[in-house]
């Protein structure tokens, strides 16, 4: 495989509705193709219909926001195609539900048809859009505001990911951890593929269950912990060599009894919360992010903290954000205002990797 | 400032930050000690060769070999080992197993599992709330009832359909009009608030909505003056008296209690239904209604949190119902041509939904981080640890 380098990540695109220059609530891309199919198939259903009046009731957890601006441009999409939009309470005109739901990974609307003679009495319509991991929480009104990007999931554990972001056009990268071994993926498509070559993360016992690890980009360093409770504080295994080149990566079992790398920012286990402190200051204070401390079985949520340069002062300093299910992995990125944290997603039972970025506002 | 606090600096920070959260109960995760399962089975062959004879001793099958066998290698590759090994068998009686330190996938925290078999509902519950047990199954019909006695109950989301399968193709089978007057006749909501008590979705479809997002689509609302103008007029067609008989599995009290609560909807609209027990129906298969009965209950679990994989299976399951409603069930990846192909199936007539069911367990109180698993999963034991267990 050719090395590939790091590039600046590229602005985030945002899931939500953002307000467009009319005050109109502008909507994702994905989003307004799925209502314009909508309103398509209600358009085509609905021939000689001529009016049609719209209920519509939202069973998802869309903002009212959202589900306003949804309507809007359903009924726009609907006029555009030479349908009348009336009040219900006009005689003669088709009746339209427009129901908003969800599943467990996807929005999904319906509409429901009723009045044209083309259309039968239960003519219905959906499309559906994928869950955006990238929808933002709610913006804190403190001092750091929290945001976080989906960077990586699978459905079976991971320990840690880099990233390696390119600009369009060139393919991007991510370096997994997995327990027993470091696997490659490039996309140059929004679709990753694997590529061929992994290192193994030898041992010479299995793996405990309590087993965690990092990535160390700036240094081209890897390090396993297994969670032993007798050795908690000492790695396991130690690779090294650019994380970009697999075959220059070696993994050795690591045999010093001295704390080479404490992660002292970390917690293991789950008997209390863990915290990253990040490289970038807020203030005269260090941004710390920390963890609940709820075990593996419920949604766990990130909170930012300044912690005084002495240390003696903690103070919360933003809304914390919720996350889909434990945070069961936090670590700073290698330099920044951004940490990762490792997340089983509790609704779909995958993995998930989030790059969380503390933005300070004074 | 230095970039980076002196460490401690931070170490009391933290300790700071850690006491201004809530406090929590949780601990950390601990190797060692015996989890305790009771189950209802009564297993003779661990071989899954070997057929169940009843759907309770199959999925305990199922259960246990995904704790003694890795299948998650290729379909046809032999299984590897699992994070556990038979340490103690005693057919029909117990089973232990005893933790794996060579998995690979990591070992798992307890030290042995030990299976209790054939023990009933009854005795599970009063062995959970005696201590003699950390781990059962409880019948969704009592899921209520436990949690208010103070049993530790944890529930999966709904992911079992309760359905009621009619008879087809035979010159005695009921015809179209006969299984409408039935499907209006149905009160799912006394169902589940009654006969249920609670525990459970009212189903209109075949796909609860928080996996296909269009359950709401399907009505599951009774119209008990419907069903009795459609037996006035099925009567008035030369056929005076309409006689049915529906069965249930024989093992199963939630289907009785349901099949039951069934004849009276019935009977309430004219229909001159019956309740009877069917012996062996793990033998018999879920899409089979044996002879001399009208209808069965049967229970269909989804094998995929995905709306397109679990309606395969189903559709693969009762092939009838996918040749009934062929023309709507071709490969469907859309949420509407999944929709379409649920409806066409519910518009047969020839299977009509009861409720949606959850897997419920009832958990010993030093039972630490188990999950229930989704559709597809097994009782995920490797993650459980034992609070207060010897390290």
């Amino acid at each position: 495989m050719r090395a590939f380098a790091q590039a600046p990540a590229p602005p985030e695109a945002s899931a939500a509705p953002a307000s467009g220059a009319g005050g109109e609530a502008v909507l994702p891309k994905e989003w307004s193709d799925a209502v314009g199919t909508l309103a398509e198939k209600i358009a085509i259903a609905a021939r000689g219909a001529g009016a049609v009046s719209i209920d519509m009731r939202n069973i998802s957890s869309l903002s009212s926001a959202e589900s306003s601006a949804i309507r809007a441009l359903f009924e726009s999409r609907l006029r555009a195609r030479h349908l009348a939009i009336v009040p219900s309470s006009q005689a003669g005109a088709a009746q339209l539900i427009l129901t908003l739901s969800e599943s467990r990974t996807a929005f999904v609307w319906a509409a429901e048809f009723s009045g044209s003679p083309a259309a039968g009495p239960n003519s219905v319509a959906i499309v559906s859009v994928d869950k955006s991991p990238g929808k933002p929480e709610q913006n804190a009104k403190q001092h750091i505001t929290l945001d976080k990007r989906l960077v990586w999931q699978q459905p079976s554990r991971f320990l840690d990911v880099a990233v390696f972001d390119n600009p369009a056009g060139s393919p991007s990268y991510r370096v997994v951890l997995d327990p027993t071994e470091i696997v490659f993926y490039e996309s140059s498509d929004a679709h990753w593929d694997k590529l061929p070559s992994t290192v193994a993360t030898l041992r010479s016992s299995p793996w405990l269950r309590t087993v965690t690890g990092r990535f160390d980009t700036t240094t081209n360093e890897v390090w396993v912990w297994d969670g032993n409770p007798n050795a908690q504080n000492f790695p396991a295994v130690h690779c090294s060599g650019p994380l970009d080149d697999p075959k220059q990566i070696q993994c050795t079992p690591w045999k010093h009894n001295v704390l080479s790398v404490v992660p002292w920012w970390d917690f293991p286990g789950h008997e209390g919360a863990t915290a990253a402190e990040l490289w970038q200051t807020c203030g005269q204070g260090s941004i710390v992010l920390s963890t609940g401390n709820g075990d593996w079985t419920q949604p766990d949520s990130i909170q930012p903290y300044i912690v005084s340069e002495s240390g003696a002062t903690v103070i919360p300093a933003g809304d914390p954000m919720p996350m889909d299910g434990p945070v069961i992995y936090l670590t700073r990125q290698d330099q920044g205002n951004t940490a990762r944290a490792i997340v089983r997603n509790l609704a779909t039972g995958n993995y998930e990797a989030y790059i969380v970025t503390a933005t300070c506002s004074q | 400032m230095s970039r980076r606090l002196a460490a401690n600096s931070l170490l009391l920070a933290l300790a700071l930050v850690l006491a201004v959260l809530p406090a929590k109960t949780a601990r950390r995760p601990g190797y060692g000690g015996t989890l305790r399962i009771e189950i209802g089975a009564v297993i003779h062959s661990l071989d899954l060769s070997v057929a169940a004879v009843s759907p309770e001793e199959a999925a305990a099958k199922l259960e246990i070999d995904s704790l003694i066998n890795d299948r998650s290698g290729a379909p046809a590759a032999q299984p590897a080992a699992g994070p556990f090994r038979i340490s103690a068998w005693e057919p029909g009686k117990r089973l232990t197993l005893a933790a794996n330190g060579d998995f690979p996938k990591g070992r798992p925290f307890v030290d042995a599992i030990d299976f209790t078999m054939g023990k009933s509902a009854k005795d599970r519950l009063l062995d959970l709330e005696l201590d003699k047990t950390d781990f059962i199954r409880i019948p969704a019909d009592q899921a209520r009832s436990a949690a208010e006695s103070g049993v530790r109950v944890n529930t999966s989301q709904p992911d079992e359909l309760l359905a009621i399968l009619f008879a087809t193709g035979g010159s005695n089978a009921p015809s179209s009009p006969v299984r409408q007057a039935i499907a209006q006749a149905l009160d799912r909501g006394a169902i589940v608030n009654f006969v249920l008590q609670k525990t459970g979705e009212p189903a209109g479809g075949l796909l609860p909505q928080w996996s296909s997002g269009t359950a709401f689509l399907f009505s599951a609302s009774s119209a008990p003056a419907g069903a009795v103008q459609q037996v006035k007029e099925i009567r008035a067609q030369n056929q005076p008296s309409i006689r049915l008989l529906l069965g249930y599995d024989s093992g199963d009290s939630v289907e009785q209690r349901v099949a039951e609560r069934i004849v009276v909807d019935a009977r309430e609209a004219g229909i001159a239904m019956t309740a009877g027990p069917i012996q062996g129906t793990s033998a018999l298969g879920a899409a089979t209604v044996p002879p001399g009965f009208d209808a069965r209950i049967i229970r269909w679990r989804m094998p995929s949190p995905r709306p397109d994989a679990a309606l395969a299976n189903f559709l693969a399951a009762f092939p009838g119902l996918a040749q009934a409603a062929a023309d709507a069930c071709g490969p469907a990846n859309s949420a509407e041509r999944i929709y379409r192909c649920e409806r066409a199936i519910v518009d047969t007539r020839e299977i009509i939904p009861l409720a949606f069911l959850p897997q419920v367990y009832g958990l010993s109180a030093r039972m630490r981080d188990w999950q229930a698993p989704g559709p597809g999963e097994t009782w995920p034991l490797a993650d459980v640890w034992l609070d207060g267990a010897p390290q």
